[in-house]
């Protein structure tokens, strides 16, 4: 067969793992969709017809031998790429090195290879969420990014993918208008059940990590620049460990995202280095508990649990350094040789000794000692989860004090009030016979008609009722040094058939839509668009409709309380230093609670309560008093009294510490941040904020 | 129709003296409050919340129920029955053709349920309004109040004809006509019920269609054809009552 002047031949190659048969062009020249489709024998006739997995399926990059006729032709169009069509091939990296904990968010890296003209197009990858697991009907989940892809360039695009579950495959496309390239990828070749661990290493060999460990994590060798720089990326991912790294080259996002990761319950491993000049870096500095200041030679006495020691080892390479914060486990010689510092839910473990050089590297309690300290940290549980389902959301919109915010009842029975007013007046002037029976007639009707226009143009297109509300429920965890866990429990609900489009603020790390047990048809695409560093979620709904979210978000909140059980007292030390003033504030423990008023902004707040019981009660409500009562517990605002008692301290949640003997101390924070935005005047956003903090008493019930 | 002496009188009854306030203050007084107190009802949908979405429905079903209701007892001269002439005198003492009766009567019923129309737009429409209803709905609606106000009216003008001097066997029957049209014909096929047809209308909802003896009928047809069937019944059984009144 031969076009013009050019000659086919056959050839087998492979195709991104498949093997493709077909006609194919020799040369350098790539051939525009347009062209492909006006000859589709330049097409790879294997892959054009074989079902979608793991294949590209726009690939049309053909070649041609150089012939005497064809020889301008083929120069002018070379050079001038706008001539031909956009070619766009996508390649894929899944996770961390084709590695990601399942359940969790992962990298997706897409690379996109564009061998002709310029494109512009979306880049759409979509994963599918809900199913049997999650109590739903399963739904798409599209990631979206707008994209413009010059003449024969290449573009890396890093999104972070959260599918609920793998069975069906994770889709990828291009689509523009002069391109459009679609790629699947069967995500079971890639899960690993249990969170994987990264080690950024310059010099320390993996084997030597790898047989410290004896979790099923799976382990990752990877340079820090192939950290992602978004933080729920890293929530697959239980522990970083850091030798040798420099830190310098890390972008600002990456370094934030590391920060929120470990906020959020990472943990970081940094192993010392006789290359301390590395540790001094600002970037790792921040990370550090330490300041390091040098290196020298000492004798280290391995320890290896409560009982275990081992012979001490000379000349071992160790950094010098001071502590400024957190807990020094192990030193050696006066040099802090073990450190550990909490970081919100997450923890730094520093070692200031060098395993990557001998006597250590040859040494064999090697792997035991790095088994020792990669072993998870007893108490690191998740604070109590908050309840959020159809049943409180009604009660919530059904509460007359929350149906103003979406129904104009007061202007309604005013209007009904109005109206009344009205028809009684014509009514007592026509008993009067003030007026002709004629004009009241009139006027009757008049009224009627002006009243249901006027109604109607307040009620449809004023400004009383909104397109849409959203609600946001949060509780702030408070912890020791600023950062705080935000579990929010969102809902949007609609007015009107539209598209809402929530922006999530910076520390946001997960996103979970709640089952509906009410819903029978299956939901509604849900679309994450990101760009200009913001993630925004576009949500269509119909006409009176809603969707219930959680929300998980680390942040900073400088709010710090403390409790403390001293023997029959309780110590209670709150210290402000958030921009926020808490209101309504309370510390209820079993049997008893306080009321503490507002604590404002920048205020330090210092108490001592009596936790022994009231002498006026009986042993049988003794008993009963061991678990904190919060049924009493009323505030003016009804919204927040459904909040707390339904959501935030629902007694249905038996393993709630605060079913047993616990302190809480809580208040509502005034005026919060939003987590999530909609940027729209018909939307109407309600936020509610409350801090806790909850300790355990350990009384007669834990015994 | 300005001549009519059947006409003046029922204008001068019920609104020259205001005895004929009282169905449209009941109407008003029963509409308002359901109206309003709907929105803090859950209603028995699936999304359980859904009160103010359910507005207009619930609004319309009780205007619907209200205005077919009067428009049966205002025909049936329920309403200071005292102040009005019997039917037979006007026709044997001041010679009123039953054909000039009939136009007199009908025409007040349609203007009375002209007037409960009216009475009860504005809160008809704002519950439109708030429930995000389509203003072609919320004009269906008012066809369909208007169209079964008078199919059901015209049989109050029947029994007023023909139970002139019998008030309480007038009642009696009224009542149960309106009990067994509007709630009892649910229970034979759906679709007949009126306020089954308008939920299903506002809800954009399809109603099994009538199948007898292998022949398909659309809902909509087996509706309208009942209703225009009691409707044509009842003029015609009032022409005749009224022939049978003059005869006699």
């Amino acid at each position: 067969m031969r076009f013009g002047g050019f000659r086919p031949t056959k050839r087998v190659e492979r195709c991104h793992g498949r093997t493709a048969v077909g006609l194919h062009w020799k040369g350098i020249m790539s051939f525009s969709a347009a062209k492909a489709a006006a000859f589709p024998i330049h097409l790879h006739d294997a892959c054009a017809g074989a079902p979608a997995r793991n294949l590209c399926v726009n690939h049309s990059s053909a070649g041609f031998r150089f012939g005497p006729a064809t020889g301008l032709l083929s120069l002018c169009i070379f050079l001038f790429p706008a001539l031909g069509g956009a070619e766009i091939l996508i390649e894929p990296r899944v996770g961390f090195h084709g590695v990601f904990q399942l359940g969790r968010p992962f990298p997706l890296e897409v690379e996109l290879s564009n061998s002709g003209r310029p494109a512009e197009g979306a880049l759409e990858v979509q994963v599918w969420r809900g199913g049997a697991t999650k109590g739903g009907s399963p739904y798409p989940l599209l990631y979206r990014k707008e994209i413009f892809l010059p003449a024969q360039s290449r573009k890396t695009v890093q999104l972070t993918v959260d599918p609920d579950f793998i069975s069906r495959p994770l889709a990828i496309t291009f689509a523009g208008p002069t391109a459009k390239a679609t790629r699947e990828i069967d995500l079971r070749r890639y899960f690993s059940p249990a969170p994987v661990m990264l080690l950024a290493s310059e010099g320390l060999a993996l084997p030597t990590i790898a047989q410290g460990s004896s979790a099923p994590n799976r382990l990752v060798a990877l340079t820090l620049a192939e950290l992602p720089s978004d933080p729920r990326a890293l929530l697959g991912v239980s522990h970083l460990i850091l030798y040798e790294a420099s830190m310098r080259e890390l972008s600002r996002s990456q370094v934030l995202a590391l920060d929120i990761w470990l906020s959020a319950g990472g943990r970081m491993v940094i192993l010392g280095s006789l290359n301390y000049g590395l540790y001094q870096e600002p970037a790792l500095g921040r990370f550090l508990p330490v300041r390091v200041t040098g290196a020298k030679r000492i004798s280290f006495v391995p320890s290896l649990g409560k009982n275990a020691r081992a012979a001490p080892i000379a000349d071992v390479w160790a950094q010098v350094s001071t502590v400024i914060g957190g807990k020094v486990l192990a030193d050696s010689q006066g040099i802090p040789v073990w450190v550990e510092a909490s970081r919100g839910k997450g923890r730094v473990t520093y070692l200031a000794i060098d395993v990557g050089r001998p006597p250590l590297s040859r040494w064999e309690g090697l792997p035991g000692l790095l088994q020792y300290l990669l072993a998870p940290v007893p108490g690191d549980d998740s604070s109590p989860r908050t309840q959020w389902d159809d049943g409180i959301f009604s009660q919530l919109v059904l509460s007359p004090s929350f149906i103003s915010a979406y129904v104009p009842n007061r202007s309604l029975f005013l209007a009904m009030v109005g109206y009344s007013i009205g028809l009684g007046v014509v009514t007592w002037l026509w008993q009067r016979r003030r007026l002709p029976a004629r004009i009241l007639f009139i006027g009757c009707a008049a009224w009627a008609t002006l009243s249901s226009i006027a109604g109607y143009l307040l009620f449809s297109r004023g400004g009383n009722i909104p397109d849409g509300v959203l609600l946001a429920a949060t509780v702030i965890e408070g912890s020791a040094d600023g950062y705080v866990e935000a579990q929010s429990n969102l809902a949007v609900f609609s007015t009107q058939i539209r598209l809402y489009h929530m922006q999530m603020e910076r520390g946001w790390l997960e996103l979970t839509p709640v089952a509906s047990r009410s819903r029978e048809a299956p939901e509604p695409a849900v679309v994450l668009q990101e760009g200009g560093g913001a993630s925004r979620y576009q949500l269509p709904l119909r006409e009176w409709d809603y969707r219930l979210f959680r929300l998980r978000a680390v942040e900073r909140f400088p709010l710090r309380a403390e409790l403390a059980a001293e023997g029959e007292q309780l110590r209670v030390q709150v210290n402000n230093q958030s921009a926020k003033d808490l209101t309504d504030c309370w510390l209820v423990v079993p049997g008893r609670r306080y009321q503490l008023g507002d604590i404002p902004r920048g205020a330090s707040w210092n108490r001592v309560f009596s936790l022994a019981r009231a002498k006026t009660q009986d042993e049988t409500s003794l008993s009963r008093a061991e678990a904190i009562n919060f049924r009493d517990l009323s505030f003016p605002d009804k919204t927040r009294e459904i909040l707390f008692h339904s959501s935030f301290f629902s007694r249905s949640s038996a393993a709630a510490p605060w079913s047993g003997s616990a302190a809480v101390f809580f208040g509502w924070v005034r005026d919060p941040e939003p987590r999530v935005r909609i940027d729209d005047p018909r939307i109407r956003v309600h936020d509610y904020a409350l801090f806790r903090a909850i300790v355990p008493l350990g009384g007669a019930e834990d015994e | 129709m300005k001549d009519n002496p059947v006409w003046r009188e029922s204008i001068e009854v019920f609104y020259g003296e205001g005895h004929g306030f009282a169905p449209y203050f009941y109407l008003l007084v029963m509409l308002a409050p359901v109206e309003f107190l709907s929105l803090y009802l859950p209603s028995l949908d699936t999304q359980m919340w859904s009160g103010s979405a359910s507005l207009f429905r619930v609004s319309s079903v009780t205007a619907l129920l209200l205005i077919v209701y009067f428009a049966l007892r205002v025909a049936n001269q329920e309403f200071t029955p005292w102040r009005f002439k019997p039917v037979v005198r006007w026709m044997r003492e001041q010679g009123i053709s039953p054909g000039s009766v009939e136009k007199a009567q009908l025409a007040f019923l349609s203007l009375h349920v002209g007037l409960s129309l009216l009475l009860c737009l504005p809160l008809l429409i704002w519950a439109g309004a708030i429930a995000r209803t389509p203003l072609s709905s919320v004009a269906v609606t008012f066809l369909l109040l208007w169209f079964y106000a008078l199919c059901y009216g015209v049989w109050g003008l029947v029994t007023l004809v023909l139970w002139e001097r019998r008030a309480e066997s007038r009642q009696v029957f009224i009542r149960c006509f309106f009990f067994c049209l509007v709630f009892a014909s649910a229970l034979f096929y759906l679709p007949l019920n009126p306020v089954a047809f308008l939920l299903a209308v506002l809800n954009r909802q399809e109603l099994p269609p009538l199948v007898v003896a292998g022949s398909k009928w659309s809902a909509s047809t087996v509706h309208f054809a009942f209703h225009l069937l009691v409707g044509a019944t009842g003029l015609a059984a009032h022409r005749w009552a009224l022939r049978r009144e003059s005869g006699s």
